[in-house]
């Protein structure tokens, strides 16, 4: 009897000390939840102008200076009576498996960006996004300055995400660089052989002055993309042998011209495109518009003093001038929501002129594109006074249309270009073998 | 009758006194097991259920049944995850023991700077592994980097590209997965060398016994059961590993480094088939408790509890 | 005559510990070159962190990485945040662990192996796939995105249950029994002479719970969503983002986050190195 008398005074001091420790640091938050709800309910009934409608916006890296989401979410919070948005951050390396993780538990984010059209796909064969039509009929809300971007991002007629950015790839290069070799500046019609020709020319130096004369990214899309440009293929079609002219490119630029470092070494050394530009290692830099931004917010913070040019993305011989890759970042309304009006509220003014407004001050391309929001990116200080006529009339495709294996088929294809840039493959059978491993996922569209 | 009395009597009390065992062994357990239960088993039982299910999260579960195991079979992809993951705990687990157990035999000793060199060796356990890794690539990096730099000075025109090839990936993830853990089980010997009464080690000394005679005939067999505990951890740990490999080669190049949690992870969250992830799990699971099995089996021959 | 035996003894021991020495300094050397690197990429421009062949003093030291790292992101607060999950993680798991281990090891009862068997089971099972259960549970209760919720999670590891009963196992029964003899009960037995045995596996226990925690970075990514409760390590990927990664940050935060868990480490040592007062109870 003691024994157990003693035993249960153990458990009881035990549970005491547990409790004591996790509530010493977190009892107010553990109720503020429920509070929450309960808030939450109240509002979307009575709908009192007073309290606002709390809706979560998940995006990444917003904790940066000046992030563009969180420029757009501050302004809207001052203008809006009704709708207040908190923002559930994640750095932009581990967003994904975080909004994948939090949707999938039934977690109540309203909204939410997308990083990249493969995952746009998977949260569509998921069912977690909110058709929009209705919404846009009800509003009047005018999609026409989406252009074609909207039909990329629509399934079986249905406008599933509007687009927030919109991004397409160029040229970017540094003036002083081509000064320096009494080099005429990179035109806007320009082929992949002359570009090869001209890099081979920009390449000098050895150990910490080297100087590439072209700089292609780790990432695969990079090659890829020179081909989807042509706008003939895309990367779901099951057939690959259409990549072979770029990879044959990228692989003489590295082996036999040695003017682009080894695709080995950028990923070993963690060699980041944005750092070899601005520290001036790189000639040619083909790279989307959004490293515009960066490029003139960090040089504004005086973080680099590059004096750099764009041009647009040359072509091959078979291409024309203006061929070019989109990329899309989609914002989308969480099927499940519980505040539907209050998150188109903030969507339509996200994605909206009221948003495209706001960045493209901040030197990032909007995807709403009226003649006022392409003026006023064009003449944000530091943007290159030459580099306007890069941007106009691109003839831009996608790389990754909405598939519903599109995660599984990017990483075959990645797998086995990664095993033809490190040359354990050669071209041929890199390409063939991508083709094999697509079979089974392409088939089930 | 007497007998028979008795014999009811002792049988009364023996379960009285099972009754009584069960009910303080309870009474330890409990506020571990409450815990436990709650955060750990349940899950982990759900996801074995999902083994057997069609499951992407949003859509409706669809039961199966063995389905997901006979796609395993046929899938390239787990096969050579499979094998990979049999790969680097072939290599890590006798090269992380022997390691470690000779740095804890050599600083268990009173040695000038012990403390010290206990410290040294822990650190890498501690280290932020997104910092170290990016320093482990460029170590490794196939043109600059030190190593292949000090293979061509020895005269090795074509050193090996490392993370970049897909025959010496692997061996750079097993390098820095044995560097990475060696503290951590020197510091399990460490402990357990604690527990190896002085007097034989004395007793021995009068015998006139070896220094390696010592270590054979003493500290190997009474370490037996940390040594159990080591194998048991590393096995688990290396069937179980993802995170250097996630930062430093995310399973490539091409699928060099494609390990089985890697592979789980991205079924799992990069295309939403738990169903799938969680059978590939269980596979997992059965290879490691097979093993555990064996090793609880084989426990009573080598392990000498006290 | 013996003043030679005397002499070759000696010179044996000194080529022996000659011997051992260089054998740990090759160990520290190979342990410590990459630390030596990101100790130097720590007080370097980002730009400069990957120049080859490193300069292990940079032209320009960089102090102020130590500062921005502060003043930039809410390292302190995340700091803190760590510690406090840390400490209440390590409490609940060593108390917790060690009742359980105790009835595991020591007392004999019907479901003993079984139970075990299921405890040692789910250290077999990766967490990636048991986290999505684990998170709709915490959801279900309210702790998502508390300090409470992750708490709970982490403190009953069976890990820490297995490691004790290891333990105990290698101490003699001899001595419970003559424990009992005294009239001694099983918790007293626990308390009195098992416990204060256990330092060296309850050290290390310990230190391994504190790293485990103070380094996990795929729980606190999923559980915390708000800024005060995040930890150091979620701080440390703030520095890595879409347009690029500050390496040298990320190593002065690095160092700084790894500093605490040395000198743990450094301190605690006597609990796991110094020898146990068993010895006269055995053989």
């Amino acid at each position: 009897m003691k024994k157990a008398m003693r035993i249960f005074t153990m458990l009881l001091a035990l549970t005491m000390v547990f409790t004591l420790f996790t509530g010493c640091g977190s009892n107010t938050k553990v109720s503020e939840p429920a509070a929450k709800e309960t808030a939450k309910k109240e509002e979307a009934k009575t709908e009192t102008p007073a309290k606002k409608v709390k809706i979560k916006f998940a995006a990444w890296d917003t904790t940066l200076a000046g992030n563009e989401f969180k420029v757009v979410v501050d302004n809207f919070n001052k203008q809006s009576k009704t709708t207040e948005v908190e923002i559930i951050d994640a750095s932009g390396k581990d967003f994904q498996d975080k909004l994948n993780i939090s949707l999938a538990g039934g977690d109540d984010i309203d909204v939410y960006g997308i990083k990249d059209m493969p995952q746009y796909s998977s949260h569509i064969t998921k069912k977690q996004v909110l058709a929009l039509d209705d919404l846009i009929k009800k509003d009047g809300f005018d999609i026409s300055p989406y252009g074609k971007g909207l039909d990329v991002l629509k399934v079986d007629g249905k406008t599933l995400a509007l687009p927030f950015r919109s991004d397409f790839w160029i040229l970017f290069y540094n003036k002083d660089l081509f000064d320096k070799a009494k080099l005429p500046y990179p035109t806007a019609d320009m082929t992949w052989d002359q570009y090869r020709e001209l890099a081979k020319k920009l390449t000098s130096g050895e150990g910490n002055d080297k100087v590439w004369g072209s700089f292609f990214h780790t990432w695969l899309s990079c090659t890829n993309n020179l081909m989807i440009a042509q706008g003939k293929n895309t990367m779901i079609d099951g057939k690959y042998d259409f990549l072979k002219p770029a990879y044959d490119l990228r692989l003489n630029l590295e082996q036999v011209d040695k003017s682009q470092m080894a695709y080995a070494s950028i990923k070993s050394t963690n060699s980041h495109y944005r750092t070899m530009f601005e520290s001036g290692k790189v000639a040619m830099l083909p790279m989307a518009t959004f490293f515009i931004g960066t490029m003139i917010s960090e040089k504004k913070a005086g973080k680099h003093n590059v004096n750099w040019g764009i041009t647009k993305l040359p072509h091959f011989a078979d291409g024309k001038s203006g061929d070019s890759v989109f990329n899309y970042t989609p914002v989308a309304i969480n099927a499940g929501t519980k505040n539907r009006d209050a998150a188109w509220e903030f969507m339509r003014y996200l994605c909206g002129e009221p948003g495209a407004l706001t960045i493209a001050k901040l030197g990032v391309m909007p995807a709403y594109s009226t003649k006022n929001v392409l003026d006023t990116y064009s003449s944000i200080e530091g943007f290159p006074a030459d580099g306007k006529p890069a941007l106009e009339s691109p003839n831009a495709f996608i790389e990754f249309p909405v598939h519903k294996n599109a995660a599984q088929i990017s990483k075959a294809i990645d797998e086995e270009a990664q095993m033809i840039l490190i040359k354990s493959k050669n071209i041929d059978d890199g390409l063939k073998a991508m083709e094999t491993k697509v079979k089974d996922l392409i088939g089930s569209k | 009758m007497e007998q028979i009395i008795d014999q009811y009597e002792s049988q009364k009390r023996k379960l009285n006194a099972t009754m009584r065992n069960r009910l303080t062994a309870y009474a330890f357990i409990l506020p571990n097991f409450l815990g436990f239960v709650a955060f750990v088993l349940v899950p982990v039982l759900a996801s074995f259920v999902l083994c057997f299910t069609e499951w992407d999260t949003s859509n409706p579960i669809q039961f199966k049944g063995l389905g997901n195991f006979l796609q395993l079979l046929k899938d390239d992809a787990f096969i050579t995850s499979f094998w990979n993951t049999v790969y680097y705990t072939g290599a890590v687990v006798p090269l992380t023991m022997a390691v470690s157990l000779g740095l804890a035999v050599m600083l268990d000793k009173k040695l000038k700077g012990a403390k010290v060199f206990r410290s040294i060796f822990f650190i890498p356990y501690i280290a932020s592994l997104v910092a170290i890794s990016v320093v482990w690539n460029m170590i490794f990096s196939p043109e600059a980097g030190p190593v292949n730099s000090f293979l061509r000075s020895i005269g090795l025109s074509e050193p090996p590209l490392w993370t970049s090839s897909v025959h010496w990936a692997m061996p750079v993830i097993i390098f820095v997965g044995i560097w990475r853990f060696v503290g951590y089980y020197m510091v399990l010997y460490l402990a357990g060398l604690q527990g190896i009464p002085r007097e034989l080690y004395e007793a021995a000394e009068v015998d006139g016994a070896t220094a390696w005679q010592q270590f054979r005939k003493i500290t190997l067999p009474m370490l037996t059961p940390t040594t159990f505990f080591v194998v048991i951890m590393l096995v688990i740990n290396s069937f179980k590993v993802f995170d250097q490999i996630m930062v430093m080669t995310q399973g490539g190049p091409g699928r060099a480094t494609h390990v089985l949690v890697f592979y789980i992870y991205y079924r799992a969250f990069q295309v939403f088939e738990f169903g799938y992830a969680s059978a590939i799990a269980f596979v997992l699971f059965l290879v490691v408790l097979t093993i555990t099995i064996i090793q609880f089996r084989m426990e009573e021959k080598w392990v000498k509890y006290m | 005559m013996k003043k030679s035996e005397v002499l070759r003894s000696l010179k044996i021991n000194f080529a022996n510990k000659a011997l051992l020495y260089i054998i740990l300094l090759t160990g520290v050397y190979i342990v410590l070159f990459p630390f030596a690197w990101m100790l130097s990429g720590s007080i370097k421009a980002n730009a400069d962190v990957f120049e080859y062949p490193i300069r292990w003093i940079p032209k320009a030291i960089l102090w102020r990485n130590y500062i921005e790292i502060w003043t930039s992101i809410k390292f302190g607060l995340f700091y803190f945040n760590t510690i406090k999950i840390t400490v209440v993680i390590v409490i609940l798991q060593l108390t917790t662990s060690s009742l359980a281990a105790y009835a595991f090891a020591r007392i004999k009862f019907p479901e003993r192996n079984k139970l075990f068997i299921a405890y040692i089971g789910t250290i077999a099972v990766p967490y990636q796939v048991y986290m999505l259960p684990q998170f709709i549970i915490i959801k279900k209760l309210g702790l998502y995105d508390t300090h409470t919720g992750y708490i709970l999670l982490q403190a009953f590891t069976a890990f820490g249950v297995f490691l004790m009963r290891q333990f105990y196992m290698s101490i003699p029964e001899e001595l419970s029994e003559s424990a009992r003899i005294d009239g001694l009960n099983e918790f007293g037995i626990y308390r009195r002479i098992i416990l204060p045995l256990s330092k060296p596996a309850l050290a290390s226990l310990g230190i391994f719970t504190t790293v485990m925690i103070w380094n996990d970075f795929l729980g606190p990514l999923i559980y915390f969503t708000s800024e005060k409760n995040k930890t150091i390590q979620l701080g440390i990927t703030l520095f890595m983002n879409s347009y690029g990664t500050d390496f040298a940050l990320i190593m002065a935060a690095a160092v700084c986050s790894m500093l605490p868990i040395l000198i743990v480490f450094f301190s605690a040592q006597k609990f796991f190195i110094e020898g146990i007062a068993t010895t006269g109870l055995k053989g």
